[in-house]
């Protein structure tokens, strides 16, 4: 037993010594990861003290509270949130996940290149537009004044104007709208590199066999499409309590704010505005916490229906 | 392999400590530095310096002062300032822990005169103390011009001592025009005023529709010429809304008229100046009955002995209440609380609010009304008069003329090498000399001739400095020449200090008589107001503070810190009660009461801060009563 253990350690480090140029390639990535990706993590010991920036080193020396600062795990208003935050980022993955998905589909049926690529093109172009921008260009369309598109449109068919910045029960639709018009083209991106990684031969034998369009797609493309649909599930699962920050912080307003309040949006305007650090770092962690929880039960989940898993 | 990772893991880890670390404070060795040598410039190095501040920048063509700032201060200042959306405190506690505080820290105001900055400064060791003998050594400019006026530089350094850290943490600000040579000009008589009139622009077309006996923009200007060059209060009050229900009528009868600018209606008021509550305090508290104050949102007064929470008023109540009436009336834009400034600044440029804010583009909104001869120009109106300076919380009568002064102030940091503080006080000592100010509205010796009242430009330089072209301004060479705006950072970095230099051109040339456009009628309108105001205060000199005083002024100020920590979660200006104030604008009037009341006051109005106010106002009353009893006497202008 001793005899094979070391041949393959002998093994693994003569395999790293030969593949040593990789593997310093790779490091400046792992220590990029380590710096910012764990190291802030240990600023989570934050979430136990009675936080005051001026106490010790970085404020390190302030008084250890234990878990006094996870009250709110106690308070009606956080689970309000928490309910608020998941049923945005669900309303929104609910749409974009399949219209991502059909669109790749569609793309996928062209066969003209270079309107493929054209439309493609255009699909993709909102991705880098700042939200900062989008959140401008939502009001203007949305606003009740005479320049709102959407008002006088309504106007045109007698309908009385609305002003949907100011009422939070469009929020969410907002939401997803401006979140599809954004993200949409760019979702498409790794379901089209899945469907380029498709057999040929699958659809060639399809078509002999006298398939339709329709039955290749349903049979061919989208359980090739699976392992993708799932890994994209799992980093959405670990997305789940954190709503895009920069879309509802600039999508809001001081008269909605309460009612589309989300744990990121909380945690900025309670914790760095009103500077109760150890507050939104208790927050921050309890939404790590079960980020991580939800991460790892739909890996599980994904790996026993499609094997497919990111660990 | 384990190890090699383990070894990585660690050194990655201190890596990123060591990165994070904050730079560590200069060691102040705040008087232990031995006899101190007069800062010399030809000796100097050149250093280039971050200061904190919140001042326009601009290129000039052809620059006549930095040159002159550089030889004389060897110093190039970077002016930093916060982003859009964070505050100074944020700004100074990003800054503290990065290590990357600015040198030096010269708000104009909002810092040192603002609790809970000027708190979290101390408390994050950010201020590097300054010794009385460092402004005798490095400040002998500001010295020889205190000495001018009657005071010694330890009159001024004793004035400004923090009596919680007992040391002068911020050199401070200028000293009050009242205390100096120029007391006895009527401009900076008018600076007596204890009311500075918060106004409010009015579109003089439909003022003349509704009220046909008020003068126009137009008929003002030409009375000013037909009188010589002056204004009566009794010629510019001539608007009948004196109150908020007075301007609740107007607005009622500016929409009753239906008017249109092209296709857009007229809104009747932009009464705020922008979406934030506290902006309602900030352009609106006179609308309430109440006048600003120092130590800002709480109203004292010495006489009855008594502070008080102005958001805890029944008058702030029905303020908030009166926009909600408004707002729900259609007296304001629906959005008027989600717009953009500048879909506000759009609208009042085109005409389109019959009164507006006075912080909004009132100079554009007239040059397009003129462009397009749309036969209107604008009011500038004061609604809300003090007659006796008090009202129910508040009593102005009376100004104390003081050596301390936190606005304006201007702070070392303590990121400043201990090297640098000659050079960066003799920088300061330079922007506060009588000779810069000279320069910033005068420009060099050449461009004019003669002393004080009887300066003026040379022929050349006149029709650049004084008349209003925009493709030759003052600021095209670096000068400073309005009121309200400051050019060039390298000679303007410490904005505050142009308040010790009255002879100005604006206030020697005489009245303007021959063309009414060139006329800034504002600023006329403004002097008459604070002018009248002036009149009806009692001015009182301090005298220097002892122990016994200087304890009970401690006692007040360890309150106000423990305000400052209890307004972190409680009180007006917590996002949440600001946030729930626009919300109770907005509710249907029936349901103003229950969203004021259960978004507003119950969670932010606490027990907690009221009994706070309610301490602070015992210290401020003890302190008061002694301080009037035996540190002031009259003070005479004359």
């Amino acid at each position: 037993m001793k005899t094979s253990m070391r041949v393959r350690k002998g093994r693994v480090g003569a395999s790293m010594a030969n593949l040593s140029g990789l593997y310093l390639l790779l490091l400046p990535a792992v220590v990029t990861t380590l710096i910012f990706g764990y190291l802030p993590m240990l600023s989570n010991y934050m979430a136990f003290l009675d936080y005051n920036l001026t106490d010790g080193f970085m404020g390190l020396g302030s008084p250890f509270v234990g878990l006094a600062n996870f009250d709110f795990l106690k308070e009606k208003w956080f689970y309000e949130i928490v309910f608020r935050t998941l049923l945005y980022s669900v309303g929104s993955l609910a749409v974009s996940y399949p219209a991502a998905l059909l669109l790749a589909l569609l793309f996928n049926e062209l066969r003209h290149t270079v309107f493929k690529k054209v439309v493609q093109t255009i699909t993709y172009v909102p991705h880098f537009v700042s939200w900062v921008t989008v959140a401008g260009i939502v009001y203007m369309f949305l606003t009740v004044e005479p320049d709102g598109l959407l008002n006088n449109l309504r106007g045109a068919f007698g309908l009385e104007r609305i002003s949907f910045m100011q009422d939070a029960g469009y929020f969410l639709p907002i939401l997803v709208l401006s979140g599809l018009w954004k993200g949409l083209g760019w979702s498409t991106i790794l379901y089209m590199a899945a469907l380029s990684g498709i057999e040929e031969q699958l659809y060639e034998a399809a078509r002999v066999d006298g398939a339709t369009r329709l039955q290749q797609a349903i049979y061919i493309t989208l359980p090739g499409l699976v392992p993708t649909f799932c890994i994209q599930l799992i980093f959405a699962m670990g997305g789940l309590f954190s709503t895009s920050f920069d879309q509802v912080f600039n999508l809001q307003n001081e008269v909605i704010r309460p009612d589309v309040m989300t744990l990121n949006l909380y945690t900025y305007y309670f914790g760095i505005v009103n500077q109760r650090f150890a507050h939104s770092a208790a927050i921050g962690l309890f939404n790590g916490v079960i980020s991580v929880v939800l991460i790892c039960t739909t890996n599980v989940i994904t790996r026993r229906l499609s094997d497919t898993g990111i660990f | 392999m384990k190890r090699l990772l383990c070894a990585l893991l660690a050194a990655c880890l201190m890596c990123g400590l060591c990165a994070c670390q904050a730079a560590d404070p200069v060691s102040v060795g705040v008087g232990d530095q031995g006899p101190l040598t007069a800062f010399d410039v030809s000796t100097a190095k050149d250093l280039e310096i971050q200061v904190y501040g919140v001042l326009n920048t601009g290129a000039s063509k052809d620059d006549k002062l930095t040159p002159i700032w550089r030889e004389k201060t060897k110093v190039t200042p970077e002016i930093v300032s916060y982003s859009g959306n964070e505050t100074p405190g944020q700004y100074f506690q990003m800054n503290h822990v990065a290590g990357t505080m600015p040198e030096i820290i010269a708000p104009l105001n909002g810092v040192f005169d603002h609790m809970v900055y000027y708190k979290q400064l101390k408390d994050q060791g950010s201020l590097r103390p300054i010794t009385l003998e460092e402004l005798e050594t490095y400040m002998p400019r500001y010295k020889q011009r205190l000495e001018a006026w009657g005071f010694t530089m330890e009159d001024w350094y004793n004035a400004n001592i923090d009596p919680s850290e007992g040391k002068l943490l911020y050199v401070p600000g200028p000293i009050d025009p009242l205390l100096t040579d120029a007391k006895n000009t009527s401009w900076v008589q008018a600076t007596a005023s204890t009311y500075n009139p918060t106004v409010w622009y009015f579109r003089d077309d439909i003022l003349k529709t509704i009220f046909p006996e008020t003068k126009t923009e137009a008929e003002l200007r030409q009375l000013y010429i037909d009188n010589g060059g002056q204004l009566t209060y009794e010629e510019i009050d001539d608007v009948p809304v004196k109150s908020k229900e007075d301007l609740y009528d107007y607005l009622i009868a500016v929409q009753q008229l239906n008017l249109s600018v092209g296709e857009k209606k007229v809104v009747p008021g932009q009464i705020m100046g922008d979406t934030q509550a506290n902006n309602i305090y900030n352009s609106c508290l006179p609308l309430a009955g109440l006048s600003y104050q120092i130590y800002g949102h709480r109203l004292f007064d010495d006489i009855k002995g008594t502070m008080t929470y102005t958001q805890a008023t029944p008058e702030w109540k029905e303020l908030i209440q009166w926009f909600n009436k408004i707002y729900n009336q259609g007296l304001l834009s629906e959005e008027a609380f989600i717009q953009k400034n500048e879909q506000r600044d759009a609208k009042a440029i085109n005409g389109e609010y019959a009164v507006f804010c006075s912080w909004l583009p009132v100079t554009s909104a007239r040059d397009l009304a003129k462009q397009e001869n749309r036969g209107y120009g604008y009011r500038y109106v004061n609604i809300v008069d003090f007659p006796d300076l008090t009202t129910t919380y508040q009593n102005f009568q009376d100004r104390f003329l003081t050596l301390n002064n936190a606005t304006g102030a201007v702070a070392i940091s303590t990121s400043a090498k201990e090297a640098d503080i000659p050079q960066l006080l003799n920088w300061i000592d330079w922007n506060y000399s009588q000779e810069a100010d000279i320069l910033r509205f005068w420009g060099t010796d050449d461009m004019y001739t003669g002393e004080k009242l009887d300066r003026r430009f040379t022929k050349e330089w006149e029709d650049i400095m004084l008349n209003a072209d925009p493709e030759n301004t003052p600021q095209d060479y670096g000068l400073y020449m309005n009121r309200n705006d400051c050019w060039n950072h390298e000679t303007y970095g410490l904005k505050g200090v142009k308040g010790n230099y009255p002879y100005t051109p604006l206030n020697v040339y005489p009245p303007e008589l021959e063309n009414p456009d060139k006329i800034n009628l504002d600023a006329v309108c403004l002097s008459v107001y604070t002018g009248h105001y002036a009149q009806k205060v009692k001015l009182w000199l301090e005298k220097p503070l002892d122990q016994e005083v200087t304890d009970l002024k401690n006692k007040f100020l360890v309150l106000q810190d423990e305000h400052a920590e209890i307004q972190k979660t409680q009180g007006f200006y917590n996002d949440g009660a600001k946030t729930a104030t626009i919300r109770a604008i907005i509710a249907k009037p029936e349901q103003f009461d229950e969203i004021y009341g259960s978004e507003y006051e119950a969670p932010y109005l606490t027990q907690e801060l009221l009994d706070n106010v309610k301490a602070m106002g015992d210290a401020w009353s003890a302190f008061r009563k002694l301080y009037r009893q035996s540190y002031i006497e009259p003070y005479s202008l004359n």
